[in-house]
């Protein structure tokens, strides 16, 4: 038997098929033996039966955003509640209370005054 | 126990060369020709009695019979053993006519599972002194992966698990997702679909496992 106790790499790569087959079978050796060993051969094993576990949760487990999409949806949000408020503004400058407005008031006081003159004349006989 | 190659006439395909190879994974000997991944075919020729097809699914498949009952605690020498029978036992099923499907590793493992579970009821029963523990072994024997699975693992672990490999890269997982997933493919036919090589399939493995390790083994660390 081989003295030496195999590496928790070796176990690994033991479970995982990865070992060239002599290295193989001196681990085989060791571990029909050494109970320590053995134990970790055993541990290994369990978790690669655990992978078969999590890959089947993992296959039916929903879709979750993840952190790096919710930041990139929130800055996504805040851009687009930045450009509303400037689109609100942009209307609101654009209706007519100001300009267009103010224009429109010295069209009607210029037409109200033309119109005043006009009778003005007429009743001055003019 | 009787090995692969002595069992000549029935089960001839077993060379001594196989027998002594697939208990140790063949690792680069596995071949990747064009039928390697084809797992359907192999098994129709296999349920036809085709004892080349029956030799490869061995060589593809032993390893991983050999890895679920190692997990059970079975000592490696008597976990090779008791993987051999199992496949020879498939074998003689297949040649009388009661086999009809055949879903590798699955079944393989659950005959393997089945005949540890008979050792052990006859080595207690040989001992008389040990009561033997029927609700046990009857529960084992209803439901073969789940007791070892049940113990292992707890949901919140495995939620967890599922998070860290979430982390990992699209292509870590996908090597996962193939290796471990409901397809089980063999490390070799990950490698031929991802187009990686062996060796850099195994090295991903080995760095997902050492994320999700922590994860799993949780207050049971060595």
């Amino acid at each position: 038997m081989s003295h030496r106790h195999a590496t928790s790499a070796e176990l690994e790569l033991y479970v995982l098929g990865g070992l060239d087959p002599e290295r193989a079978a001196v681990v085989e050796e060791h571990c029909a033996s050494c109970d320590a060993c053995a134990r970790g051969l055993a541990g290994e094993a369990r978790l690669e039966v655990a992978f078969e576990q999590v890959a089947r949760h993992a296959e039916r487990a929903p879709v979750v955003a993840r952190p790096v999409r919710a930041a990139a949806y929130g800055a996504a949000g805040l851009v687009a509640m930045a450009a509303a408020v400037l689109l609100w503004f942009g209307r609101a400058a654009a209706t007519p209370t100001t300009g267009e407005g103010t224009a429109a008031a010295a069209h009607h006081t210029m037409q109200d005054g033309a119109i005043l003159d006009a009778r003005n004349d007429a009743l001055d006989g003019g | 126990m009787k090995s692969f190659a002595d069992a000549a006439p029935p089960f001839g395909f077993f060379t001594a060369a196989a027998a002594q190879r697939a208990p140790a994974a063949p690792s680069a000997a596995v071949p990747l020709g064009p039928a390697a991944g084809d797992d359907g075919a192999l098994c129709s020729a296999a349920l036809g009695g085709d004892a080349q097809a029956w030799s490869a699914l061995v060589d593809r498949y032993n390893h991983r019979v050999v890895v679920a009952l190692l997990a059970r605690g079975i000592r490696i020498d008597r976990a090779k053993d008791i993987a051999q029978e199992a496949w020879m036992r498939l074998v003689e099923q297949q040649r009388l006519g009661k086999l009809d499907r055949l879903q590798l590793p699955g079944l393989a493992i659950t005959q393997a599972t089945f005949l540890a579970l008979e050792a052990q009821r006859r080595e207690a029963a040989a001992r008389r002194h040990d009561p033997i523990d029927e609700p046990k072994i009857a529960c084992a024997l209803a439901d073969p992966r789940g007791d070892a699975e049940s113990r292992m693992m707890t949901e919140e672990r495995v939620a967890r698990a599922v998070e860290v490999l979430s982390r990992c890269s699209p292509s870590a997982r996908k090597v996962f997702r193939l290796a471990y997933g409901g397809e089980g493919l063999s490390h070799a036919e990950v490698a031929r679909r991802v187009g990686l090589s062996l060796q850099r399939v195994r090295q991903i493995l080995c760095e997902v496992r050492a994320k999700l390790r922590a994860e799993l083994e949780g207050e049971d660390e060595r």
